[in-house]
Formats: structure tokens, sequence, C-alpha cells
């Protein structure tokens, strides 16, 4: 059971499509201009990427390798419309605001990513949890860049006011200010990662020196005892 | 006069790395060296123009038949179908530059600029010429935008870059200034 | 070589498969959501019609029903051009509505923008008394191809404000945007009665939207005075 939930939640931060794997950069850039945008895209793409995920899985063993990119494309392009033609009819605003990125889904990296170096090698639950993984991250990502854009360009968060008129960078709601934010995210990141390994280095060491040490005491007694 | 503003347009005002935000992800993989920056750009022109056309004519034809609906599906699939044949033709004719792309020329399929201008050109409405000059200004404006990437990615290798910050991070702030750089632009086109 | 014919033969034929596999289920949905889409698309008309046909209280001036009874019974006629003044487009239908102090026309049009087409939709009013022809209000519809955070400001109502109500003497030599009447420092709504949209302030950067929204509701304008009421419709 652990390890099922570890393939959930690899997807989040160790494995993070956007901050680590560098992955489904253009809608990221695009559609963070408000944390209810990005929340919005990042549903979408996880509910495409959870769909494929299955039916890759499903038919991974009926594919023939070679013509195997045209037909994830198939079924990715498939689910991508079904998605726009649900979202044009149920959630007329949302759609709308997100326009030209809804069918841009198809080129999301993250989703070809996926189906080929996962779901099209490992069964279908599996499969669907590292898709709902990769999908979360992906929409947390999504959401905290958003958030961070609107609240220093806008004062609000989920239209929410938090400070309203009274400081606003407008720069990080245009295409330069989201560059920006990301990457100072994406310092974030790594910077967390690289203390991890730094303290488990640290660690590693330690244990390593006791060890020697209790080897080495040990080795006194025994030539004491001689 | 019309056609040579969209395609300013497309290649500067509007460019579509900076401010429209597509087609970064191969952005990062091969910017690295200014040469194979330029192979990935001209590719990508080719395959943007050629695409752009075949799509065009597609797209009449659904919006005859009253199949918006598979639009998406159709134009993927033709770009994929171009990039195969990018991909065989390069193998035979230049196999240095088809091994110095290495991954990233199947994956031209799924850079969004491509599938994002076929789309952009339906929805505008464009005639064939229009389409035409607008796949060539965004490609050009990809390439020049990969291009000024990789000559700035070139000498940052030469710097002492903190470490949270190495690789994607600090092209992420490059491309930021670019960005702002490119905003000047803005005015051009009355 | 026959292998790899017949290899090539089978793989086409996969292909071929998955691909009207593909078309069938998508066939499916879009019959499913079809209507549903159609509603969705209504509705919004509906209710940009309900934001322009209120009065400065906040009141409606037409009722829901009403308005759906139109809407509903021209629906056949949407999307067909009426008029073109090469710079700004108005398209069907013209929705009427009449009260006992005035008529009310509200007319769809659109023009290029930044990167598309700025469509929006404007209430005219006719006050029945003084034969008046004024500009009510406006909703911006679609403005998706501008640029995020500049030319998409359109989007916010304040900014929209700008643009109306303006009396028939601002009207009639057409509308500009402040910078194309070189009046960057006029006041907002002396501007008005100028038939002059202040945005500079509000849209610092992006005129080309605002002069999009301007260019249609000139061409709406034209086509209502002279075609529409003109007595040629």
């Amino acid at each position: 059971m652990a390890s099922k939930i570890s393939e959930f939640t690899k997807g989040i931060i160790k494995e993070n499509p956007t901050y680590v794997q560098v992955l489904g950069m253009c809608p990221t850039l695009a559609t963070t201009t408000s944390a209810k945008n990005g929340f919005g895209m990042g549903l979408a793409a996880t509910a495409v990427l959870v769909m494929s995920n299955i039916v890759i899985s499903a038919i991974r063993k009926t594919v023939p390798e070679k013509i195997r990119i045209p037909i994830f494309i198939t079924v990715i392009a498939t689910f991508v419309t079904i998605v726009d033609l649900v979202m044009h009819a149920f959630t007329y605003d949302l759609w709308k605001t997100l326009g030209l990125f809804i069918p841009l889904i198809v080129v999301n990296c993250i989703i070809m990513g996926r189906a080929e170096a996962y779901a099209s090698k490992h069964g279908v639950v599996d499969s669907l949890l590292d898709g709902l993984g990769m999908g979360v991250g992906f929409t947390l990502s999504l959401t905290l860049l958003g958030s961070i854009r609107e609240l220093l360009g806008n004062g609000t968060i989920f239209d929410i006011e938090v400070w309203g008129k009274a400081f606003n960078m407008f720069v990080m709601i245009l295409p330069p200010g989201a560059y920006l934010t990301l990457g100072l995210l994406a310092a974030l990141f790594a910077a967390i990662s690289i203390n991890r390994q730094e303290k488990a280095k640290k660690k590693a060491q330690a244990q390593q020196a006791q060890q020697t040490q209790q080897i080495q005491q040990a080795q006194q007694k025994v030539g004491e005892t001689k | 006069m019309k056609l040579f503003l969209i395609l300013l347009s497309a290649m500067l005002v509007n460019n579509y790395v900076f401010v429209r935000f597509l087609g970064i992800c191969p952005f990062l993989g091969v910017s690295k060296k200014t040469s194979t920056a330029v192979g990935m750009g001209l590719a990508v022109i080719f395959v943007l123009v050629m695409s752009s056309a075949i799509s065009w004519g597609l797209d009449l034809l659904l919006v005859k038949l009253q199949l918006e609906f598979l639009r998406t599906i159709v134009f993927i699939l033709v770009i994929a179908t171009f990039v195969q044949f990018v991909e065989a033709f390069l193998k035979k004719n230049n196999p240095t530059l088809y091994e110095a792309l290495g991954i990233y020329l199947p994956l031209i399929t799924t850079n969004c600029i491509i599938l994002g201008i076929a789309i952009v050109n339906s929805l505008s409405k464009y005639t064939f010429f229009e389409a035409i000059f607008n796949a060539l200004g965004a490609g050009l404006g990809f390439l020049l935008a990969l291009v000024i990437f990789s000559g700035i990615r070139e000498r940052l290798e030469l710097y002492d870059v903190p470490r949270p910050f190495l690789n994607l991070p600090i092209s992420m702030i490059t491309a930021s200034l670019l960005s702002l750089a490119f905003m000047g632009f803005q005015g051009m086109i009355k | 070589m026959k292998e790899n014919r017949r290899e090539m033969l089978k793989m086409s034929i996969t292909l071929m498969v998955y691909t009207l596999i593909a078309g069938i289920a998508l066939g499916l949905v879009y019959t499913i959501t079809k209507d549903r889409i159609a509603e969705a698309e209504l509705a919004n008309v509906i209710s940009s019609m309900e934001s322009l046909l209120t009065d400065e209280n906040g009141n409606a001036i037409v009722s829901v029903d009403e308005i759906k009874k139109i809407v509903l019974s021209k629906r056949n006629e949407m999307g067909n051009v009426l008029f073109t003044d090469s710079v700004g487009t108005v398209i069907a239908p013209v929705y009427e509505f009449e009260t006992d102090s005035a008529k009310y026309y509200l007319l769809t049009g659109y023009a290029v923008g930044y990167g598309g087409n700025v469509v929006t939709m404007a209430a005219f009013q006719l006050d029945k008394t003084t034969g008046e022809l004024s500009l009510k209000a406006i909703k911006v519809l679609d403005y998706s191809q501008e640029t995020p955070g500049l030319g998409a400001k359109i989007a916010d109502p304040n900014v929209q404000k700008r643009f109306f109500p303006i009396p028939e003497t601002g009207l009639s030599n057409g509308l500009k945007v402040d910078k194309d009447a070189g009046k960057q420092g006029i006041d907002p709504e002396e501007a008005k009665q100028e038939g002059v949209v202040k945005v500079s302030d509000v849209m610092t950067g992006a005129t080309i939207t605002p002069r999009a929204v301007v260019s249609s509701l000139n061409a709406m304008y034209k086509f209502l005075k002279e075609k529409y009421l003109g007595g040629e419709m």
C-alpha cells in the first residue's frame, strides 16, 4: 500500500512536473494570470492526463511499437476534445478565459511524457495514480504561480481582495512577471531539494563516522582483553 | 502591406515566445548551443509553414462538413506526420544535425507553437496567404528568441551561478528580462 | 520485402482503426453536448443583454422573460453580417425593446483588435419625446485574443464605463479614443459629451483594443441611424 501512495505523491514535490521535470511550460506561463485560471487549467489538464493514462495503459499490450506515438496522440487528442466540449457546455466562463490553451493541452509535454515514460509500461491502477499525482502536482504548481501573480499584480487571490489596489506590481500579470515568478519558484524548489540532499549526505556521513568509531572501539576492546 | 504587418506582428510585437508563451519547452533543452538553436529554429519554421498550409486547407473541409470539433485531432495528426517526414529527411541528408537535435526533433510535434498557430489561423479566419505569413512570422520570432537565448546561455556557462539557480531558474529569469525588452515593441504597429 | 509491406499495411490499418474509434467517440460526445453548448452561448447573450438593459439604479428596464423570448425568436439570424464600413462590422440580429419612454436597440458588432476580433454588444436608446438616439451602454463580449494585462483590461467594467453613456451629439461625428482625438488630458465625463472615450489613464500602452471597440460602435451607430431607422430595413 505504501508503494501505491508514493506513486501518487511523487508527482507533488519530488518529481513535480513544473519545477523539477520542467514539463508543460507553455500553459504554465500563459494561464497563471490569476489563481482561478491556473487552477481551472490544472484541473482540465489533470482530467485529460488521468483518462489518457488509463486508456494508454489498458491498450499498451496491443499497440505496435512503431506507431505508438501517433496512437498515443490520437488518444490524447480525443480526450482533450471531449474536455473542450464539456467545458464549453458546462463551464462557459472558464472555457472562454482559457480559450486557446484548452486544445493546447494536447501538446502539453506532461501528458505525452507520462504516457511514454509510465503508462505504456505499467498497469492501469498504477498509471491512474501516477496520472492523478502528476496532475495534482501540476494543478498545485499552477495555482501557486497564479496566486502569487494575482496577489502581487492585483492585490487579490481567487478574486478575494487581500490588499486590493494598495500595492500593485503590474508587471507580474504581464509576461515578464510570469517568467520571473516561475524562475524564482523553481530556484526555491531547487534550494529545498539541495538542502535535503545535503542533510541526507551529512546524516549518512555521521552514521558512517559513528560506525567506524564503534568498530574501532570494538577492536580496541578486543586488543585490551588479549 | 497587411501581410507584412501580420509577419512583423507575429515576429516582434506579439512574439510567440516572449509575449504569447508558445514554444517554450524546447527552449530550455535546445538553447545551450547557438548552432543547435539555429538548426532547431529552421526545422520549426519549416514544419510551421508547411503544416499551417495543409491545416488551412483541411480546416475549410471541416467547416464545410460541420465537423469543427475534429479540428484538434486532425491538426495534430498532420503535424505529427510532417515531423516524421522531416526526421526521415534529416536522417538521410544531414545526419550531423539529426544527431545534434536528438530527442528534440520528434518533440517538435509537441511544440505548442505549431498547433497554436494552426488554431489561431483558423480562429482568426485568415486567408491562405495571411495564414502562411503568420506562420512564417511566428517561426522567425521563435528562431530569434532561440538564438538570442542560446547566445546568453553560452555566456552564462562561464559565470558563477548560485546552485539553486542552475538551469531552469536562471533561464527563466533571463527570459523574463528578454520578455521585458520585447515589450518595447508594443507600440510599433499602430 | 514482402514482410515489410505486410507490416506497414498492418500498422496503417491499426492506426486507422484507432482513429476511427476516436472519431466515433468524439461524434458521440459532440451530439450529447451540442444542445447544452448552444444553450450556454444563448445564456451568455441573454445575460449580457440583461446587464445592458438596467437603469441607473440597477433595476431591469425590460424583464428577463421578454429578453429570452426575443433572443430565442431571432436565434436563426445570429451571425449574418448586416453592415460593414471597412473598419467595423455589424452582425445580425438587431434586438428591439420598447418601454413607455423609449425604444432600445441592441446591436452586436466587431472590429479587428490586437490579435483578432473584439466583439461588443451595445444598447442604443431612442428617446420617444426628443427623438435623440444615444448610446446607453456597452458590453465587450469577446477579447480573448488581446494581450492579458494590456488589451485584455477592456474586460474591466470600470474601463467599459468610459464608453457610455454618449449623447447623440457625441456619436454623430464618430467616436474617438482620447489619444486619436489628441485630448489625453480631458475629463472622462466631459469627453463623453464630445464623443471622445478617455481610456489612456486606465489602459496605458494599449490603444488598439479600445480603438477596436470604438470602431465597432461607430459602425453600429451608422448602421442604425442610416439603414435600420432610415427606412432601408
